[in-house]
This record gives C-alpha cells, structure tokens and sequence, in this order.
C-alpha cells in the first residue's frame, strides 16, 4: 500500500489520527519556508508567518471542503499570511543575508553594472501581491495555473504580476542595462 | 531604486507580456515578429530569460532546527488544548519521537542543558526548558500515585502553583529530574484554548502536601 494522500492525512486528522497533521506538514515544510523566506527575506519573520499558518491550518482543518487541492490551500493559508506580513510591517531594515544565501553570484558584468543588487534584495523591493507571484512561479517552479488558485486570481493576473516583476527585478539585477532603453 | 527602462521601440512592458505568456496568440506572434529585426527587444526578452533563470537558481535554504521544533512545539500545544475539546477517544498516547526529540533537542541546544526521564539520566543540569519538556510529555501518563485524580487535585492544592486550577486535566506527565531533584513533570490543561500549564512537584505530593519543583504556563 502506497503512502496516503494528502487528502487523506487530513481527513485523518480531522477524524482524530493525532499523526496525520504531522505527516502532512512533514511533506510541505521545507517547501512552506523556502516560499516564506524568499517572501519576507528576514528568516524570524519567515518562521512566525510559517508557524502562524501551520496552527491556522490546524485549526482551520474542519473548514476544509476540498474545493482546492490540500497542497493549495496549505500554501494559501501561507502567502496570505506572507501578504498580511508584508502590509503590515516593514521594520527590518538590516538582513542576515549570509545566513540564507549562500550561493555565489556571477561576476561577468560587474565592469558595466551601475547598480546590481542580489537577487534576494531585489525580490524584496516588489510590491506584496508581484513579489508572491514571482517567488511561486520563478523561484519556486510551481505552475501559473496553481499560482492562480493559490491566489485566488485569474491566471492573467499572475503572468501580469509575473510580467512586471520581472522587468523590475531584470533591472535591478542589472540584466536591462542603459542599451536597451 | 532602479527604475524599469523605457524603450524607444517596442515597449519593454509589452515584451514582459509577451515573455510571460499573457499575449494572444496573433498578438504574440505579431510582437515576436517585430522584435526579431530589433536587437534591443531582443536583448530585453534576452535580459527577461535571464533574470527568470536567475530566480530559477535560488535554491531552497534548509530549515533552521530552532524554527523546525518551534512549529513542533507550537502544533503540539495545538493539539493537547484541543484534544478534550474534540472528545477524541481516550487511548495510551504515544509520543512522536521525531516530533519530541526535535523540540527536546532544540531546546537543551539552546539551553545547554539535557531534560531526560530518571532511569535515563538521574542528573538534570539547570536551565531546563519547561514548556519544551512538557510539550514532549503529552500522552505520557506516567506519573504514579498523580495518576489518581482525586491524589492530583489534592496535590495541585498543597502546593497552589500559579493559575492552576486543582482539577485541570491531565494531558501527560513523567517522572523528571529537574535541577537534580526527582520530581514529577505534569502537564495540565488551562482551561482555555491553547493554554497548559507545566508543573513539576516532588514525589510524594499528595493532600498532606508537597513540594513545587517548578511552573510553566504555555499561551497558544
């Protein structure tokens, strides 16, 4: 017998199985906090979104009718969470950057960059609603179409937000450079 | 912050739609068109795909550990106050191992300190992290003469931990050593959602009377 799905975890949690919500959150935390903290950039701040939307989900288990996948209404409960974050605060001013990025970046362009930031940096100068899409659909790989029902917009609106997400990140990453103006 | 730059030919927010599939097809094939005999539009859908890529490359980072067991903790203090809420049946409740020695871990990490039953470790250093022993207990009902309800409610009076009302539930408990002293670790339901208490008293507390080891209440 296979492993149960994500749909039957939490029928088994709302049934009682006091291991069910465990199993489920098992298959989609690390995932939960990759979006939360490509979202908010600060990690406690990413970690409270998270733990804020795993007890909502928990509590909010009854509620579910199954409308949306388990996976989407998970992850919807956790980009509203990251939005409501988002509108709300914007205190951080310093990040540990080096705690959450430890990739190298490219150093091909650097003799005609004027201002290039990282890419963490730059997600986080879009507005909430672009930033959401941008980190699902390009960062996270998921598809427009779940995107869409995440978000609970048409998927015209994502590949807009997507749209004019990239174009501002493309420049201030330095990809739209003086010449193509 | 970087403005977006402005093109004189093809307008670089109708490439992004068209990078980003939000053309109709005629339209896209018209735009597509045009912007094959200009080199800036094509070095913008060029800079497009390449900042696509980019993103593509940031990776997943790992899970901090301290956040991992947060959430733990946070689910199972979840679950305990809900627990008599839902009438759930009454079985012998088992403790998650990965769940328990994630918080516990992460907890005598922090701490510096090691919480463990008796027979495992007779000496527990200072600095234990109540809220996190006792989230780990839940379901564990070994706590001897304090499994009799009325000895418990008896006990919780001679010593009056704070707040705790004498007949809060029993979620779990344990024999503990706390401080290196043995005692005996009960977790207690608040009486309202998403708050327990954690209470440690000595062996042998009872009506004639006890000793409180220590005191915890958790807020959900």
């Amino acid at each position: 017998m296979g492993a149960p799905s994500d749909a039957e975890l939490l029928a088994a949690h709302r049934a009682g199985d006091r291991h069910a919500f465990g199993e489920l959150v098992a298959r989609y935390r690390n995932r939960m906090w990759g979006i939360a903290v490509r979202t908010l950039r600060h990690p406690e701040d990413a970690a409270d979104v998270v733990q804020e939307a795993l007890v909502a989900a928990y509590r909010g288990a009854g509620a579910y009718r199954g409308e949306a996948s388990v996976r989407t209404w998970l992850h919807r409960i956790l980009v509203n969470a990251c939005i409501d974050r988002l509108r709300k605060e914007r205190r951080h001013v310093t990040v540990p950057l080096a705690d959450i990025e430890p990739r190298e970046r490219r150093q091909d362009v650097a003799t005609d960059v004027v201002t290039r930031l990282s890419v963490v940096d730059a997600l986080a100068e879009l507005p909430p609603h672009q930033r959401v899409a941008v980190v699902l659909v390009d960062v996270q790989g998921w598809p427009v179409d779940e995107v869409a029902d995440v978000l609970e917009v048409p998927v015209g609106t994502v590949k807009s937000r997507c749209a004019r997400g990239r174009v501002r990140l493309g420049a201030l990453l330095g990809h739209l450079r003086e010449e193509e103006r | 912050m970087t403005e977006p730059p402005e093109r004189a030919g093809l307008p670089t927010d109708l490439l992004a739609d068209l990078d980003a599939g939000l053309l109709d097809p005629a339209r896209a094939a018209e735009v597509r068109a045009a912007a094959a005999e200009d080199p800036g539009a094509t070095a913008v859908l060029a800079a497009l795909a390449g900042t696509r890529a980019e993103l593509h490359e940031l990776a997943d980072p790992p899970v901090p550990a301290g956040y991992a067991a947060r959430w733990d903790a946070a689910l199972a203090a979840e679950a305990a106050a809900l627990a008599p809420v839902h009438s759930r049946p009454r079985l012998r409740l088992r403790v998650r191992p990965a769940l328990v020695a994630a918080a516990v871990l992460a907890a005598a990490v922090v701490a510096g300190a090691l919480w463990a039953p008796r027979e495992r470790a007779p000496v527990s250093p200072d600095g234990v992290d109540l809220v996190v022993a006792g989230l780990a207990v839940r379901g564990d009902f070994d706590v001897g003469d304090l499994t009799d309800p009325t000895r418990r409610a008896g006990c919780l009076r001679a010593v009056a931990p704070p707040g705790v009302a004498p007949e809060a539930p029993l979620l779990g408990g344990r024999d503990v050593v706390l401080d290196g002293r043995d005692g005996v670790l009960l977790l207690l339901a608040g009486g309202e959602r998403g708050r327990l208490h954690v209470v440690v008293v000595a062996p042998g507390c009872g009506p004639g009377g006890g000793v409180l080891l220590g005191t915890r209440t958790i807020r959900g």
